[in-house]
């Protein structure tokens, strides 16, 4: 609960009907997903104190100022998937920002837009689109949000070949501080615009998020300017049929392919190879379960095809979309060719196939059903390892995660996915890459969910052990995992409780998915 | 049960995709809202998932029946939209699971007093407007027409409460047009019984069972062919809920199904021009919701550890199977009518906002909803929204509220027009 | 200090001293104490727990002279932290296009041992002969290569620093878990520069002008050396009509190199007067794009992307050449992709020379260069000697803007002194970004952007308790 005088100088704020402290509203903050995997297998959270829906920055100040005045916590929430969007603790007030939904611009020369917290990147690319521009869109899907990615969480996306990664996507900031002030990244600072996020001097982006962001735990942004690339296609693609089945006519001036190859180390060279020539636009590794699923009418279909075995000799595959000018086009796929024959590396059979040809092309690059192929089948998943380093690292944490995730698919505990579920792909040309380790379990059985969280602790002890670098595990464990990880990485945790402390001096942002500020707030 | 209906809330995993259409489906910022509730009340509770997620806590116990939680639940058109959405990459039963957390409301004596009022028209005068039942009859008085009651025909017209109560013309032009195609049909005036579609939408059971079963009897006795209605609440009840409970000897169209057909074999000739740009606006009843059921026996089993496996696949309707292309067809039949389309559309169209007792119980923001809708037809450049359903053709003529910049039709007064104007 | 980096590793000698003391800038002169010479990490992170102790103001230096910015010179006195003993290319990784440097390492050593390995540098334009590659990438200053440039960071990754403290903090995928040679040896590539977990540490040594600790080591992009190059020039007597070019050329990701000078830039870079001999006849403005192909099909590359480039030009009514009066493409080639002789090329014309550079979008940049050239009528500045720079970042989300004033120094100092202090805070007034604030702009760009400066200052009391380093830089 919280003060009275604290609610109703919020609701003086963003108005009576923008804030509810009725606990029918407040619980259905409180479910999350990957909540289950704590303690206890339960799907709630703590319940917020309140659920405030401020529908601009400076409603955003004046609450987060109450919330100083009061000494009462606060989180940020937008789209909000995931436990790491909800509360940590009681006593904590949730900040919806689902009011503030506007692309406040784009940019058209200068290829970036400046959006709300709420403008998901569907909205963002269908309407950069219409300007012959697109935009990065992460893994979990398009009704995810722009800002929350870019400034929030992490940032990994099919497209990142040629677009990049969220966490580098993003130019200038406006921050409301865990003190009530605002701040201004960046160009923005000095009024110059939107342009750059970095400076003067030093860049305050370094505080704002790392390789993922704090989740909540350093105030709340409330707009941001992210990069878009070029969009050499219509200016919308019309999706035709039924669902769940929409098509979309792969434009002439793309193509869609899905090399497979004998094995990791022609699939690793082939990629890297792509990424020198600079062709692609869109490249991505899926396991052949994933693409099984998510292709698959039902789950029956999808069983006749796995045991049929057809989709053994698809492992070692990336789809990767060509897209660009006609001469380009040409270019690129001759390319492509000439690595395929110089990897033993041929197109599957699958993609010559024009329904499935329309269904990548669509699912590539609208990123309209990434939760098909992992959330149907068993009813949860999650994912582990994943760190951002060269490709060749990726690819032999795909080796070691399959081999983990094994012993808990033999035990019962984890989906039988066949064991190899890696998704991800190169980063900016091949500079980088990333393979995640999916996993499949059952969130209504709690053998499932004690098996889930047995292995996401042995992925920590895993990454560490076998030097895989910090992992998509450690999102979900929250806080405590720098406990773990700090003394192992040059003491990291150290310098972020300070700057924890610095920016938060109350610790009034809801560190849980962050970090505390001292050890005892831990 | 509520309780058979758990498994779907707890696989809800929070992507709030029910908030939108399907993504492929998104065309533009503006219109890229599916969920009129959500879009309105913001809170997350106001949604698909969110009403799920409110169920299952009402189902452990964490919520108890409070004033806040009946409005909360009922401040919803019961669209499907969210379902829709949802499972364009889930197999969650959404619209069922809130619709039986309605069930589950109403026989805890939670019922909205407009709700009230119209489960109790229903019964006591068998419509829920609550006008006297020979009303019913009043738009027929000086049109001949079979009354099958006392006389048999191929085809049984069900003219729906509202259309006989509230928009009469939508009747008088039907009739216009099946004689004019020289379709055998009768009517039942005053004798025509409510088919209990908002009360099943409010969660009225025990009512719903009531009426569909003795609805199906006595059509069953009527020995006719076929049922076809201009209304698409009716059409829905008769098509897809009424088979759970009753075995139907008839087969059942809508009005635009019939004429399609009628077009099609030269038995309506349109000739006269109608010179209009119209967008036709999906009723969720005929469209989504009107997807009929198909039964299914099999096993379910587990393999690859936890994947659901039925066997033969279970099928699940995910809304494209509804009426979307016979009225398109009719329109564009008709000589001088350009259709163009809304963004949202067929599957994934914006809910008119009026069902599922909102328009009752919430009137403002029924026409909130509507509102939207009107905007997004008026964005087409069209001159006017044309529908199927009467129901959804009041409420987005109240949103216009004597705005002339766009016209309201339902689907039969073009049609009756091309004819008045061929002839 | 002697006692760690040995007694042949420290100076201060009046020379020395006096070298140390001040540079091309209007910054105030201000001796050092005296100057060490560390040879290895170890080395430095004893000085500064040292210095630390003491309250000792540390100047960390990575090039070698001329130097432009005043950022070397010390403003309280102090110890110069001379870096350029560490000069090793650590190591360079083909297959990930990485090398690993140490600050002292040039852009002329990186070049030399980079194409070894079928590599070149990311490199500015044309940097003096013993400019740090290393140092380089923190200051921000713009790579001529905008496709590479997918964000500020760029090209740098990993780095190893030690902070007031003493502590050593590794950054991005370099902070484990796992020591250096553990991570190598199991493929990584110190390729990621993000985090750990969830702050980019990195940002904060990233145009910090030393101030916030002391980058013993980094990894950094290299581009692959083609096999093929094509030259392409766009010439116009306006700025504005080549804007549209850059904008096409940077959407599409054509083009290596990618910049527009005007022609008394481009004379300078030539080791040219702007009024004599052939420079006279240079265009008003150049668009410069370098095509380039690869291993596979690297004439066919070219190609398709020259199509582009001339089906972009003809649509704008521009016109293309390889080579301009007198000056051969290779010639241009050579100044893009290599450092300048000595002595530094800026400083040919006239001795001296000022920059006032700052970060905008190329669409605003005739704007800027308008005022600022009726600036220079206004203050008496030679129009003809304005030398200007624009530079895509960002992949074209930003510009560079530069305007280099070549000067006499014994005779026009005073006059190119007022004339840069207006001229620096009538761009600020007009929208100029200091994201990179030397001396005066410091002043400029904390002065508009109060909150900015407040959190800048805790983050220095985090990693800077005793405020060691370069005191009196920025806004500490």
């Amino acid at each position: 609960m919280i003060p009275k005088l604290a609610y109703r100088m919020i609701e003086e704020v963003v108005g009576e009907e923008n804030v509810s402290d009725d606990p029918v509203i407040l619980d259905s903050y409180s479910f999350q997903y990957l909540a289950e995997l704590q303690e206890g297998g339960a799907k709630w959270l703590p319940r917020p104190a309140a659920v405030v829906l401020p529908g601009s920055t400076e409603e955003v100040q004046a609450v987060v100022k109450i919330c100083n005045r009061f000494n009462i916590k606060f989180k940020a929430h937008s789209t909000g998937w995931g436990v790491w969007s909800g509360v940590g603790r009681e006593g904590v007030i949730l900040l919806d920002l689902r009011r503030m939904n506007r692309i406040v611009m784009i940019d058209e020369d200068n290829m970036y837009a400046v959006v709300e917290p709420y403008v998901t990147f569907a909205q963002l690319q269908v309407e950069a689109m219409k300007k012959g521009l697109t935009c990065h869109i992460i893994g979990a899907g398009a009704n995810a949000s722009v800002l929350a990615s870019c400034t929030s969480m992490c940032g990994y996306g099919w497209t990142g070949i040629k677009m990049s990664h969220s966490g580098r996507n993003v130019l200038a900031v406006e921050w409301v501080l865990p003190t009530g002030e605002i701040l201004r990244l960046g160009s923005l600072g000095c009024g110059s615009g939107w342009f750059c996020g970095d400076g003067p001097g030093p860049s305050l982006r370094g505080a704002m998020r790392g390789w993922a962001g704090t989740l909540g735990g350093l105030g709340v942004f409330t707009k941001c300017a992210v990069k878009l690339y070029e969009w050499p296609g219509p200016p919308s693609l019309e999706a035709k049929g039924a669902t769940p089945f929409y098509e979309v006519e792969v434009p002439e001036n793309f193509r869609v392919y899905v090399p497979v190859f004998p094995d990791w180390k022609s699939f690793a060279d082939a990629a890297y190879m792509v990424g020198e020539a600079e062709i692609g636009m869109v490249m991505c590794r899926n396991a052949p379960f994933l693409i099984g699923m998510a292709l698959s009418p039902s789950v029956k279909d999808f069983y006749s095809l796995w045991e049929s075995g057809a989709l053994k000799d698809a492992r070692f595959n990336f789809v990767i979309v060509l897209g660009g000018s006609k001469r380009q086009v040409e270019y690129e796929e001759k390319v492509l060719r000439a690595i395929l024959e110089k990897t033993g590396g041929r197109n599957h059979p699958l993609a010559e196939d024009e329904f499935t040809q329309r269904q990548l092309f669509l699912a590539m690059i609208k990123c309209c059903y990434n939760a098909r192929g992992v959330f149907k089948a068993s009813g949860s998943f999650h994912t582990s390892l994943g760190s951002l380093e060269s490709w060749d690292s990726a690819v032999r944490g795909a080796k070691i995660g399959e081999a983990l995730k094994k012993r808990f698919i033999e035990a019962g505990a984890l989906t039988d996915d066949g064991g190899d579920n890696a998704w991800g792909g190169i980063y900016e040309h091949g500079y980088f890459g990333h393979l995640e380790e999916l996993f499949l379990y059952d969130p209504r059985d709690p053998a499932s969910k004690d098996g889930a969280r047995e292995y996401l602790q042995a992925c920590v002890n895993t990454a560490i052990e076998e030097r895989l670098g910090f992992g998509l595990e450690a999102l979900t464990e929250g806080a405590e995992t720098h406990d773990m990880y700090g003394p192992l990485m040059c003491n990291y945790h150290k310098w972020m409780r300070k700057i924890k402390a610095a920016l938060d001096p109350k610790n009034l942002s809801d560190h849980s998915f962050y970090i505390s500020p001292s050890e005892e707030d831990q | 049960m509520l309780e058979d209906y758990e498994r779907y809330m707890e696989m809800c995993f929070r992507c709030s995709l029910c908030k939108w259409p399907p993504l492929a489906q998104v065309k533009s910022w503006r219109f890229s809202n599916i969920c009129p509730s959500i879009q309105r009340y913001n809170f997350h509770a106001y949604s698909g998932g969110g009403r799920l997620i409110v169920a299952y806590a009402y189902l452990q116990g964490r919520i108890g029946l409070t004033k806040s939680l009946v409005d909360l639940v009922y401040r919803c058109s019961m669209c499907g939209a969210c379902d829709v959405s949802c499972k364009h990459n889930s197999d969650i039963e959404v619209y069922e699971t809130l619709h039986a957390f309605r069930v589950q409301l109403y026989e805890e004596g939670a019922v909205l007093p407009k709700h009230r009022e119209i489960i109790e028209n229903t019964l006591r005068h068998g419509n829920p407007y609550g006008e006297v039942k020979e009303k019913k009859a009043a738009w027929a008085k000086n049109l001949k027409v079979k009354d099958l009651n006392k006389e048999k025909a191929d085809v049984l017209y069900f003219v729906g409460c509202t259309a006989a109560l509230r928009r009469p013309e939508v009747a008088v032009n039907t009739v216009k047009i099946l004689k004019a195609a020289g379709v055998d049909f009768g009517i039942l005036g005053s004798e025509e019984p409510c088919c209990a579609s908002t009360a099943y939408k409010i969660g009225a059971r025990d009512v719903f069972e009531k009426h569909a079963r003795r609805n199906v009897e006595l059509v069953n006795k009527l020995n006719v062919e076929t049922l076809v209605t201009s209304c698409a609440g009716c059409y829905r009840m008769f098509k897809v809920e009424y088979p759970t409970v009753a075995e139907l000897g008839f087969e059942v169209l809508h009005t635009s199904q019939l004429l399609e057909k009628l077009i099609r074999d030269s038995s309506l000739k349109l000739t006269g021009k109608v010179p209009l740009k119209v967008t036709y606006h999906d009723p969720c009843h005929l469209g989504r919701l009107g997807e009929p059921r198909t039964p299914w026996s099999g096993v379910e089993k587990k393999v690859l550890g936890h994947l659901i496996l039925t066997d033969p696949p279970k099928p699940v309707r995910r809304g494209g199977g509804g009426v979307y292309d016979p009225p398109r067809n009719v329109l564009k039949s008709i000589p001088g009518v350009e259709l163009v389309e809304m963004e949202r559309i067929r599957e994934y169209a914006y809910c008119c906002n009026a069902g599922g007792g909102v328009k009752a119980a919430f009137p403002d923001f029924a026409l909130w909803g509507a509102r939207e809708r009107v905007e997004e037809a008026k964005s087409t450049g069209a001159q006017a929204i044309v529908t199927c359903c009467p129901f959804c053709e009041i409420n987005l003529s109240d949103a216009l509220n004597g705005d002339g910049s766009l016209k309201v039709y339902d689907l039969t007064s073009l049609v009756a027009k091309s004819l008045e104007v061929g002839e | 200090m002697a006692k760690i980096v040995g007694d042949e590793n420290v100076a201060d000698d009046p020379a020395t001293l006096e070298e140390y003391s001040k540079d091309n800038s209007f910054t105030p002169s201000r001796k050092p104490f005296f100057v060490v010479y560390p040879s290895s990490p170890e080395e430095v992170r004893e000085i500064v727990v040292l210095a630390s102790r003491q309250g000792m103001p540390l100047i960390p230096v990575s090039s070698g002279p001329p130097r432009f910015k005043g950022d070397t010179v010390p403003s309280m006195g102090g110890v110069v932290v001379d870096l350029t003993r560490m000069n090793k290319v650590l190591s360079v990784d083909r297959r990930n296009r990485i090398a690993m440097i140490q600050p002292g390492v040039t852009f002329k050593q990186l070049k030399d041992e980079l194409e070894k390995h079928g590599l070149l540098p990311l490199m500015p334009l044309h940097p003096k002969l013993r400019k740090s590659a290393l140092a380089s990438y923190l200051e921000r200053e713009p790579i001529t290569t905008p496709k590479y440039h997918w964000e500020s960071l760029d090209p740098l990754l990993c780095t190893e620093a030690i902070l007031g403290t003493g502590d050593v903090l590794r950054t991005g995928s370099a902070a484990g878990p796992g020591e250096i040679d553990e991570l190598v040896s199991v493929g990584q590539g110190l390729a990621n520069p993000l985090g750990p977990a969830q702050a980019d540490f990195v940002r904060f040594f990233h145009g910090a002008q030393g101030t916030m600790g002391i980058v013993t080591w980094a990894t950094v992009r290299c581009r692959i050396k083609p096999s093929l190059q094509q030259l392409v020039v766009a010439k116009s007597d306006s700025l504005k009509k080549l804007i549209p070019l850059a904008y096409r050329l940077l959407r599409r990701r054509i083009g290596e190199e990618l910049l527009i000078l005007n022609n008394s830039y481009l004379a300078y870079l030539l080791g040219r007067h702007p009024d004599e001999g052939e420079a006279a006849s240079l265009p008003a403005w150049v668009l410069i794009t370098v095509l380039a192909g690869y291993t596979f099909f690297p004439e066919e590359r070219v190609e398709y992307q020259l199509g582009e480039v001339k089906e972009a030009a003809k649509s704008l009514k521009l016109e293309l050449t390889d080579e301009l009066d007198g000056v051969d493409s290779s010639t241009i080639l050579g100044v893009l992709q290599s450092p300048s002789k000595e002595p530094y090329w800026k400083l040919r014309y006239k001795g001296g020379c000022q920059d006032i550079f700052f970060l905008t979008t190329l669409n605003m940049t005739p704007m800027f260069w308008k005022e600022f050239m009726e600036l220079s009528r206004l203050k008496g500045y030679p129009e003809r000697d304005v030398g200007v720079y624009i530079q895509p970042i960002i992949q074209g989300c930003a510009a560079h803007l530069e305007f280099t004033l070549p000067y006499d120094p014994e005779a026009e100092e005073e006059l190119v002194r007022v004339f840069f202090q207006d001229a620096s805070r009538a761009m600020f007034r007009l929208g100029a970004f200091y994201s990179r604030p030397y001396g005066l702009w410091a002043e400029i760009a904390y002065g508009g952007d109060a909150e900015t400066t407040s959190v800048l200052r805790k983050l220095k009391g985090i990693f800077d308790p005793n405020g060691i380093f370069n005191p009196g830089k920025l806004c500490f």
